[in-house]
């Protein structure tokens, strides 16, 4: 099978993944106790039962389900998840509001976390501190829950070092403060895919060198470095492809904490407003963008297997 | 090789090699003793010996290849200058260049990510200057020397897509790349087939006689001592037992050890046959094949014909030892005879009933049926005991013999039955020999009472001493509980000293069968014969009088 065949079929079959992801959400929605409306009015007191009335036609949520659910499936097809109850625009264009700074976080985060992963799951099994820090370090991180370790960098690096700003978002316009912004944040978003993905560098590459071919390279004389890399290294890389797509996959709506921590507004945030108030076309605009992403990573990572590993892409 | 004797080669020239009182320890285990050999510019020495003897310890040491837990102490000389105690910056300029190595799993040897082009280049330009065109080239020129097929192809290939022979040829190309003076064989033929192996030997002979390196050449494998060496060294637990011309060593063999070891191979020549064995008595059917076919069907509508058309009884009291090379069927025929695998088309009858065919159900379990593998290790559950390993088998198959007796005290006979102490009843497998798991293997087969037992391959995984012992109980226990035996093996001098029949297998079909004695001597099958010229004579005289003679039309296809 040719490789653009194999990425067609693997779209094909991510779109239906997310289509059966948007059906699955909309019915559990409607199996969640809480009426979107009556959610909203809950503040306000003394209204009528024409309102309420009014309120859920103008929704479209007096149509029988099967109704909306077509209805809703057909907007996707159009990216129109329809219009948000609570800020009565198109939930499509609060959701790209929001994006752009999840995916900045998550790509940046993603890019450090796995290179570092890589970088001190190498020296761990080259160096004696390097292996103190992964094995020591590592699962401390881990332990800490994410928007604890922000709050402690924050604290240390923000306000007691006055390094760094403490959270907020600066516009492109002004790059440098914009980058100053970011650093914490990203930093708590990569300490744990990077002690994640050290520990499984370490581990493969402590699994590769034991491997029949690695001898071969020392018994033709190539150089400590260049066996490391081309024979270990290289082939450690596959297993670590495959947690990086699990790690990344899930990210992009589960910021939540660290933006409250950071003050910033991306998707995370939006998607657990937008539940507690039953905004059903956030919530479905949301779980898509965030489904999307899974679908997308994992392609991505199906097909940079193949050019890892021959054996997946010539069979 | 050249016109001067071996004998006269070492004393005419200074050795190339000089090991003086070698000793290889991993912490306070010695693993190799005051070893002691020389090897001539141009001589093939042949260290043998049985698994534990240390000889491929002593291959990887001359390289510093034994990593930072080995002591090595002693004098390894190379060419006069010392390599102990190890500096590794000069090892690197030695290793591939003037001393380079092959090894026993040529797909294990090479990284299966990168073709074999750049594997082959990497090492041309690692030690040479070239540029990656260069190195191409001179890739596809080593590839071209070693025979592989299609080298031009064949470079831009990734290993798993080349046969085992196919890669050996390549590690040798890696080999004799930068022309060494020296190059460890270590067990390079043991995973072969035996027509793989005799035209691998073949080729190392010519690059030997054109190159003039010296080999130093690792094996258990008497055939092949006697196929390739010009001096024999026998070690057994880290220490030289003799050492000798290889004529002379097997012709007058001074020490018992080797004596033992010789007389445990088994040989064609030396009409090692089962003529004893009575022919068998009972015309009960045990198994019956009738045009048997399993099709495989991989990508691109490629397809695998494993068994086709086979047809095949066994009786009571009769051993069918099924010979061929890997992909010939033999295994899949077994699998079949053990209701694990489902056939495409014919019928299976197994003890009178119907197994597979237009007409049976799902369940594919014969219960008369049991198998001994190769692997013993790998076919007892690491974490059981013995004997829950043993009571396992015969409660499961108490649902079809409900009298099978599953007493601790009945599981101990059975240990004793195959001769083992009884005590073995409590110990985990790691704690058990080779020889050991696989004399569980056979009692666990046996203890259900099977009318069939199908072996594949049970022995090829031990030493040939080990071996012996193994094959002398397997017959005991089959003459006396008479059960039918499929004995699936490579090997036809074994083949030949276990079975009443032999059947011979190639691409899937039966290309002849017959009493062993009378195939094996008088082969009707040009398959057969290609086989039989194969195998290494365990003679060094016979061996050389049979590669003077041109090759007959029996050659594999």
């Amino acid at each position: 099978m040719g490789l653009a065949a194999y990425c067609g079929k693997r779209i094909l079959i991510g779109l239906a993944m997310i289509v059966c992801v948007q059906v699955i959400i909309f019915l559990a929605i409607q199996v969640v106790p809480g009426d979107p409306v009556e959610a909203m009015l809950s503040e306000t007191a003394g209204i009528g039962p024409d309102v309420v009335a009014a309120l859920r036609q103008q929704f479209g949520l007096d149509k029988p389900m099967p109704v909306r659910l077509l209805n809703h499936v057909i907007g996707l097809l159009r990216l129109d998840f329809g219009i948000s109850f609570q800020y009565s625009q198109p939930a499509f264009d609060i959701i790209a509001s929001r994006l752009a700074v999840s995916i900045e976080l998550v790509v940046l985060a993603a890019f450090f976390g796995i290179t570092g992963g890589i970088l001190l799951g190498s020296l761990s099994v080259q160096t004696r501190w390097g292996d103190r820090l992964v094995s020591i370090l590592g699962p401390v991180i881990l332990s800490v829950p994410g928007y604890v370790l922000g709050s402690v960098l924050i604290l240390g690096l923000s306000l007691s070092l006055g390094w760094l700003p403490a959270g907020g978002v600066a516009p492109f316009s002004d790059p440098a403060e914009h980058v100053r912004r970011l650093v914490l944040p990203v930093v708590t978003l990569a300490l744990p895919i990077a002690a994640t993905i050290a520990k499984v560098t370490r581990f493969e590459i402590l699994e590769v060198r034991t491997q029949d071919w690695v001898r071969t390279s020392r018994a033709y004389g190539f150089p400590t470095r260049v066996t490391f890399r081309r024979d270990i290294l290289r082939n450690a890389l596959t297993p670590v492809l495959t947690i990086s797509a699990l790690e990344l996959g899930g990210l992009i709506g589960a910021t939540v904490l660290v933006e409250k921590v950071f003050n910033l507004s991306g998707l995370g945030s939006l998607l657990v407003s937008s539940v507690s108030v039953r905004d059903y076309p956030l919530i479905q605009g949301a779980v898509f963008v965030i489904s999307a992403f899974y679908i997308a990573i994992n392609i991505i990572s199906d097909i940079m297997y193949g050019f890892l590993d021959p054996r997946v892409s010539k069979r | 090789m050249g016109i001067l004797t071996p004998e006269a080669t070492a004393i005419a020239k200074p050795p190339l090699l000089a090991v003086r009182g070698l000793n290889i320890a991993f912490g306070d285990t010695g693993i190799v003793k005051d070893l002691s050999f020389d090897i001539a510019p141009g001589e093939t020495l042949a260290i043998v010996g049985e698994s534990g003897s240390g000889k491929s310890v002593t291959a990887l040491s001359l390289l510093g290849l034994l990593g930072p837990r080995a002591r090595v102490t002693g004098s390894i000389a190379f060419g006069g200058e010392e390599l102990l105690p190890y500096d590794f910056g000069r090892l690197t300029g030695l290793r591939g260049n003037d001393v380079s190595i092959i090894f026993q799993e040529p797909m294990a040897a090479l990284n299966p990510v990168y073709k074999i082009g750049r594997q082959l280049g990497d090492v041309l330009r690692n030690h040479l200057k070239l540029s990656p065109a260069e190195a191409r080239a001179r890739a596809v020129e080593l590839l071209h020397k070693v025979k592989l097929p299609n080298p031009e192809v064949k470079c831009d290939q990734y290993p798993f897509e080349l046969s085992g022979g196919q890669l050996q040829r390549v590690m040798i190309a890696m080999a004799i790349a930068c022309r060494p003076r020296l190059l460890i064989a270590d067990e390079p033929t043991t995973a072969l087939d035996v027509t793989v192996q005799a035209r691998i030997l073949d080729l190392l002979r010519e690059l030997q006689a054109e190159m003039g390196m010296s080999i130093l050449f690792i094996t258990h494998d008497f055939g092949v001592v006697a196929d390739i060496a010009d001096r024999v060294l026998v070690m057994r637990h880290g220490e030289k037992i003799e050492t000798g011309p290889a004529g002379d060593l097997f012709s007058a063999p001074r020490e018992d050890y080797t004596r033992m070891l010789l007389s445990a191979v088994p040989s064609l020549e030396r009409r090692d046959f089962l003529e004893d064995a009575p022919a068998p008595s009972d015309d009960t059917t045990v198994l019956e094949f009738r045009d048997v076919g399993i099709t495989f069907y991989g990508r691109r509508g490629h397809e695998l014909k494993a068994l086709d058309g086979i047809d095949l009884t066994i009786r009571r009291n009769e051993v069918v030892a099924l010979v061929g090379e890997s992909g010939s069927g033999k295994s899949t025929l077994g699998n079949v005879a053990a209701g694990l695998l489902r056939v495409n088309r014919g019928q299976v009858t197994i003890d009178g009933r119907l197994r597979q065919g237009a007409g049976t159900g799902k369940d594919l379990h014969s219960p008369g049926v049991s198998m001994v593998f190769q692997d013993a290790n790998a076919s007892l559950n690491p974490r059981m005991r013995i004997g829950a390993t043993l009571r396992a088998a015969l409660q499961w198959n108490r649902r079809y013999k409900p009298g099978l007796d599953c007493s601790d005290g009945h599981i101990r006979h059975l240990l004793s039955e195959v001769g083992l102490a009884p005590e073995l009843f409590d110990r985990f497998p790691h704690e058990l020999s080779g020889g050991q798991k696989q004399r569980v293997g056979i009692a666990r087969a046996l203890s259900v009472k099977p009318s069939l037992v199908v072996a594949d391959e049970p022995t090829s995984a031990l030493d040939v001493s080990v071996q012996k012992t193994v094959l002398e109980l397997f017959r005991k226990l089959q003459r006396q509980y008479g059960f039918a035996c499929i004995f699936i093996t490579h090997d036809l001098s074994l083949a030949a000293s276990i079975s009443n029949r032999v059947v011979v297998m190639n691409r899937g079909r039966i290309v002849e069968q017959g009493p062993a004695a009378e195939v094996l001597r008088n082969p009707a099958d040009a398959y057969t014969r290609a086989l039989l010229d194969s195998i290494p004579l365990p003679d060094p005289a016979a061996q050389r009088a049979r590669r003077a003679r041109p090759a007959g039309p029996g050659t594999h296809p």
